[in-house]
């Protein structure tokens, strides 16, 4: 994999890593969140940490998600609680070095609707015909995508705990990331623990699942824990698998696995339990956790450019950046 | 023989026992071996300590936010290894009490199932019971907003505690029942009868025996204190746990800071090593208590004990996990996933189980072969010690510190990342049993027949063969499978040894564990219990076997 530069290395110092689990972008700067709760906001081009906030309580866990959006024409940065069942919003300051506060929450422990088991990730979507939705994943017993309103009042969910592949009863085994489909106006899900990808309409209806728990392995088009998906502008799809520490890119029409980045290991080009990966231009930036660092290669293309309606973070630079990579 | 007779000769000449050709090739070997383990491990912790002298004090160093040294923490460590000591020697002492002085082989083997089931995974099984659906944690769930996450929490600790006792427990019976043997077997079987009251007779039990209860809640208190994954998952704050993520933030050329900053858990394992294989290496060629009788009253109470204590520590844990399986397929998903690391598990175990079954010949070699006079102290005394003191060491401060040192003697890498690296971080870490299971094979050689050995020949290299390899065997091969299995569930030095990924089953278990990927974890657990449960149903039957043919045998004694 050619890399084009590596940002961050092991430690707690600003710019610095402890297993870093998340990324997203706001176009123009990275942000990272890693196993001591810190999300840190990072200059792409010199790896600066801009400023640096920790989730509020983490003595259970750290959030395993991080998705920057527009909500109400602002940008945010949305971070699923996950040890602490609930989604938080932050503000994204225009000034990079003034740290982001909480503008909202929701969600509370349980298996009913609007309430969470383990929140993993966040895509927010914006259509004519429905308004604003967030859809947010779970784990933990009740596997799911549930679907709330831009005033964070549950609507409806889909998905509940299994394996299964029949469209009439959708089943989950940790929905690890989501991310939209502005091509095909689909949702592209990261069935992380089924080992495959699975895309559903934007009501939750299923439209084909790539990969199965079955199928699980190495060779190119298979998964092995896929936690992170994130889509290129022609309808292919960038997934990291985390257990074969790589990114592959798949064309979700076929399902064919069309070029596979990096190998496991801990040397140059090589990743260990990758996260996730987001893109600014065709700069692919991904969340390589056991070396707690962030590598950066060439996309073959850049992220899906937001259509009509579809609201996105500012985006100064010139192609789009996308949302819900971080697992 | 004709060697034997040179160094006869040399003897007779000048007065002075000496080791024959073959002890000294095995006493230069366990120096050989000591040296590749512990040299490396002194290299890569204490190395970075001796180049940068005074920098643990910078505030700005990598880790330096994680506590590692406060009075709170070091106070936790050892409420919670108190804890631990407490319920499994309590476990123990019962069970030697209950038990038979001389117990079967098939009894012995049905004891050791607790040691096949991890004490992550006796953590995660009774866990299963605060999860939503159970009565417990339904109750815990309905409890109004942070009560609910108090009592989950204090639930959490409560069985991280329970299941490192469950698992520890067997290790307290070993101890307390070597003391139990000790006592005349007059004088137990009037407490049997003259003493009235279960109180007045447990307090009596318990005196006789507490040196050895002392120990056994020493031993396992230790062995705690070194261990971080259950009580990580509990959230249990400990030493050993706020070093190992001290490693985890620091670059691999700040390690030695992790390792500096673990000097109480190393200051313990070197004096409680050195203790425990002085006196091991002492009992092993002690006085021999005189032929043990059997109690035939009372038994069947005393297995029923063991079967309820092993219910508690293996089989109740392993039913809940098999019951939180939701779908069938995940239990061959398991080989879908997780087959390659078995396989280079497997090897690394096999590969394990065979060098403590040799460390095991070589202590018994070693110290066996020492005589009234003989001097210096056997290879074998030193060995026991070392490996101790190693065994006794948290399993991350292991792994960091053969990396370290390894890249440090060869920087290539060709041994630090090899299937050697973790060869020698198990060995590190299991290398123990071979040296008790050596002491043990001495201790079962009466001298009387050693003495016969030794004067038949049976000192060299073909003399040991002929005269105690096949009466070693059963010893031998419960050493080498009890070291294969604990190898093949190791997690604290494999995660830090090894590359994650496909081939790495202590990462997969872990990560199970951490991200609470229930499914994959039962449908896991239930090949490591099923296996744990054929290796040990087949020592028994084994020993069944044996016991059987032995009483049918027209000679037996």
């Amino acid at each position: 994999m050619p890399v084009e530069r590596v940002i961050g290395s092991v430690g707690t110092w600003p710019g610095q890593f402890a297993t870093p689990r998340a990324i997203d972008t706001d176009g123009s700067t990275l942000w990272v969140i890693d196993k001591t709760a810190r999300i840190q906001r990072i200059d792409p081009r010199t790896g600066d940490q801009l400023s640096e906030i920790k989730t509020p309580r983490h003595a259970k866990g750290m959030p395993v998600g991080l998705t920057c959006a527009t909500l109400d024409g602002k940008p945010v940065l949305i971070v699923p609680d996950t040890h602490e069942h609930r989604v938080l919003i932050y503000d994204i300051p225009e000034d990079p070095a003034r740290p982001p506060s909480i503008v909202a929450e929701f969600g509370t422990y349980g298996e009913g609707p609007g309430r969470f088991i383990y929140p993993t990730d966040v895509e927010v979507v914006s259509d004519p015909a429905f308004g604003t939705r967030l859809y947010v994943g779970e784990y933990g017993g009740t596997d799911r995508v549930s679907v709330y309103n831009d005033r964070f009042e549950f609507q409806f969910s889909f998905g509940k705990f299994g394996s299964g592949a029949d469209a009439s009863s959708i089943e989950f085994n940790r929905p690890q990331s989501i991310s939209f489909d502005p091509s095909r106006r689909e949702l592209v899900i990261a069935d992380a623990c089924n080992h495959r990808i699975g895309r559903f309409t934007l009501d939750g209806a299923l439209v084909a699942w790539i990969g199965s728990p079955e199928q699980a392995g190495q060779e190119p088009g298979r998964f092995m824990y896929p936690y992170g998906v994130e889509m290129l502008d022609d309808g292919t799809a960038l997934v990291v698998e985390f257990q074969n520490g790589r990114v592959q890119r798949i064309d979700l029409g076929s399902g064919k696995g069309l070029e596979v980045y990096g190998t496991r290991g801990r040397g140059d080009g090589q990743m260990v339990s990758p996260w996730a990966v987001c893109l600014i231009d065709r700069t692919a930036y991904v969340v390589d956790g056991g070396n707690n660092r962030v590598i950066a290669f060439r996309s073959p293309r850049p992220a899906a450019s937001p259509t009509s309606g579809i609201a996105r973070a500012p985006m100064p630079v010139s192609s789009a950046s996308g949302p819900g990579g971080g697992p | 023989m004709r060697e034997c007779r040179v160094e006869r000769r040399s003897e007779e000449r000048t007065g002075v026992q000496r080791p024959t050709v073959f002890v000294r090739v095995v006493n230069t070997a366990i120096w050989v071996c000591a040296a590749a383990l512990v040299g490396p491990i002194l290299i890569g912790s204490f190395g970075g300590m001796l180049r940068h002298p005074g920098a643990m004090s910078d505030p700005g160093a990598p880790g330096a936010g994680i506590a590692v040294s406060t009075g709170p923490l070091l106070l936790n460590t050892t409420l919670v290894a108190v804890a631990v000591g407490v319920v499994a020697a309590a476990i123990g002492t019962i069970v030697a009490w209950s038990l038979p002085r001389r117990l079967p082989a098939s009894v012995v083997a049905i004891g050791a199932l607790p040691l096949v089931m991890p004490p992550y995974l006796a953590y995660a099984g009774w866990g299963v019971l605060r999860s939503p659906g159970w009565a417990i944690g339904d109750w815990i769930s309905a409890q109004p907003g942070a009560r609910a996450g108090e009592l989950s929490y204090a639930f959490g600790v409560g069985l991280a505690v329970l299941g490192l006792a469950l698992w520890a427990w067997p290790l307290a019976a070993l101890i307390v029942g070597a003391s139990v043997r000790r006592i005349d077997a007059d004088l137990r079987t009037m407490m049997d009868h003259e003493l009235r009251g279960p109180l007045a007779g447990a307090l009596i039990r318990v005196r006789l025996v507490a040196p050895a209860i002392g120990a056994a809640l020493l031993v396992v208190g230790l062995l705690v204190c070194g261990t971080a994954v259950p009580l990580h998952l509990a959230n249990v704050p400990t030493l050993a746990i706020n070093v190992w993520l001290m490693l985890d933030r620091s670059a691999p050329e700040q390690a030695w800071r992790a390792h500096a900053a673990a000097w109480p858990l190393y200051t313990l394992a070197v004096v409680a090593g050195w203790w425990l294989g002085g006196r091991l290496s002492a009992w092993s060629l002690g006085e021999r208590v005189n032929a043990p009788e059997r109690r035939a009253h009372g038994r069947g109470a005393g297995l029923a004990v063991v079967a309820c204590v092993v219910g508690a520590s293996f089989v109740a844990p392993a039913v809940l996990m098999v019951m939180t399986i939701r779908e069938r397929r995940s239990i061959f998903q398991f080989w879908t996933i997780s087959g390659e690391a078995v396989a280079h598990g497997a090897l690394v175990a096999s590969i394990t189980g065979l060098v403590v079954a040799l460390v095991a010949i070589a202590v018994s070699v070693s110290l066996g072969a020492r005589r009234e006079g003989m001097k210096p102290v056997p290879a074998g005394a030193w060995a026991t010690r070392l490996l101790l003191m190693l065994g006794l060491a948290p399993g991350v401060l292991i792994g960091s510190g053969l990396v370290s040192g390894w890249n440090r003697i060869d920087p290539s890498g060709a041994i630090a990342s090899s299937i050697v690296i973790e060869v020698l971080a198990h060995l590190a870490r299991f290398g123990w049993i071979g040296a008790v299971g050596g002491c043990l094979l001495v201790r079962l050689e009466h001298p009387s027949l050693r003495d016969l050995r030794r004067s038949e020949g049976g000192d060299s290299a073909l003399g040991y063969l002929r005269s105690r390899c096949v009466l070693d065997a059963p010893v031998l091969a419960a050493v080498g499978l009890c070291a294969a299995f604990l190898s093949m569930t190791e997690i604290e030095a494999s995660v830090v040894v090894a590359v994650p990924g496909p081939g790495n089953l202590a990462r997969q278990i872990l990560n199970n564990l951490h991200f609470a990927r229930n499914e994959e974890l039962s449908a896991s657990a239930v090949w490591i219990v099923a296996s744990g449960l054929g290796v040990v149903l087949s020592v028994a039957t084994l020993g069944l076997v044996r016991a059987r043919t032995q009483r049918a045998a027209p000679n037996s004694p």
